[in-house]
């Protein structure tokens, strides 16, 4: 892995795989498909729901206490933007509990439904942040943006899961 | 041209032309326009996103994101999200103004078209905001979310108008 001291290039810079502003304390972006998984061309999915599993973990060891971060999403649904997703919320773990303390304050989508939640299981030995969001009952093309602020070395610290599901109410994970 | 594997830099990166941050997450960089001077209450951007089926975008909607100010005291402000698309069914029928988020100041009324002309062979989206009727210095950046390949495929264009519709 190649370390460099502050850096200025005359020109422009693309990463394949993003740039994760750590002085910053902003994740890079992970674009995830609406299309999660084969039961989600069910037509009894009709207006259901993509549930996805961050890899951010709800363990105050890690997530800090009482130190929130920021989830936001971005993405749409299908052809002509039936669903589209564009929220910030904030994501708060008390210190030995683990409760978790969730408010999505920034919140300007359209036919999102959006729904933020820990999982019920564990994943690698902890609680994951998830979050379900209205879909269209298709395979259609759609696309979904998700990224961290504050504890954005989580961003990747355990696999992203997406499914789809008839509701949005309900935990998948 | 420089090809890095992951790479960590202590220290400020600083980036003089444009920043790709993840080209498999599909984000476009940021475009910076200049609005013109003029008492035109309307400013038109043409962006160089085709918009028609045959670029490759049918039935393959994208994400227009713009924001931005217009007044030496942000008189104006724009935070904008539209969802783009046309057709891919060989009608290339346009998928008109669908503003998904207008959280700017009241009365800036985005309008997202498809140029009335061809340029380089396409029409391209273009969209206009309302703009205050004096000159006063005032900026636009403007991003894409899927096929972000098309942010510098043609040239851009902006210009004032009296009208929200009708200038390419």
């Amino acid at each position: 892995m190649a370390s460099l001291q502050g850096t200025a290039i005359t020109g422009g810079i693309s990463a394949t795989e993003g740039i994760h502003m750590s002085g910053n304390a902003v994740s890079p972006w992970v674009r995830l498909y609406h299309c999660a998984d084969a039961p989600d061309t069910s037509p009894a999915y009709a207006a259901g729901f993509l549930h996805v599993r961050t890899p951010f973990p709800l363990d105050w060891t890690l997530a800090g206490a009482f130190d929130p971060s920021i989830l936001e999403v971005v993405g749409f649904h299908s052809y002509a933007g039936e669903n589209v997703h564009d929220f910030k919320a904030t994501v708060s773990v008390a210190n030995f509990t683990n409760n978790v303390t969730i408010n999505i304050l920034s919140n300007t989508s359209y036919n999102s439904y959006t729904r933020v939640y820990a999982s019920d299981s564990t994943y690698g030995g902890y609680k994951r942040l998830c979050f379900a969001v209205a879909k269209q009952g298709c395979c259609c093309v759609g696309w979904i943006w998700i990224r961290f602020w504050n504890k954005s070395n989580l961003w990747n610290h355990y696999a992203w899961a997406t499914t789809g599901g008839a509701s949005g109410t309900s935990n998948y994970y | 041209m420089a090809n890095l594997q992951t790479t960590t830099i202590t220290g400020v990166l600083t980036v003089t032309g444009n920043m790709v941050q993840g080209t498999n997450s599909d984000i476009s960089p940021w475009y910076k326009l200049s609005i013109p001077s003029g008492a035109e209450q309307y400013v038109h951007v043409r962006t160089p996103f085709p918009a028609d089926a045959s670029a490759g975008i049918g039935w393959n909607p994208t994400l227009l994101e713009i924001q931005g100010y217009h007044g030496s005291f942000s008189d104006n402000m724009y935070d904008i999200f539209a969802v783009v698309n046309v057709t891919g069914d060989g009608n290339n029928t346009w998928y008109g103004s669908q503003i998904m988020r207008n959280d700017g100041s009241a009365g800036v009324s985005p309008f997202v078209y498809r140029s009335g002309s061809t340029y380089g062979g396409y029409t391209r989206v273009c969209f206009s905001v309302a703009k205050m009727t004096q000159s006063r210095t005032g900026y636009l950046w403007v991003r894409w979310w899927n096929s972000s390949n098309f942010w510098n495929s043609f040239a851009w264009a902006i210009a004032n108008s009296s009208s929200s519709t009708g200038v390419y």
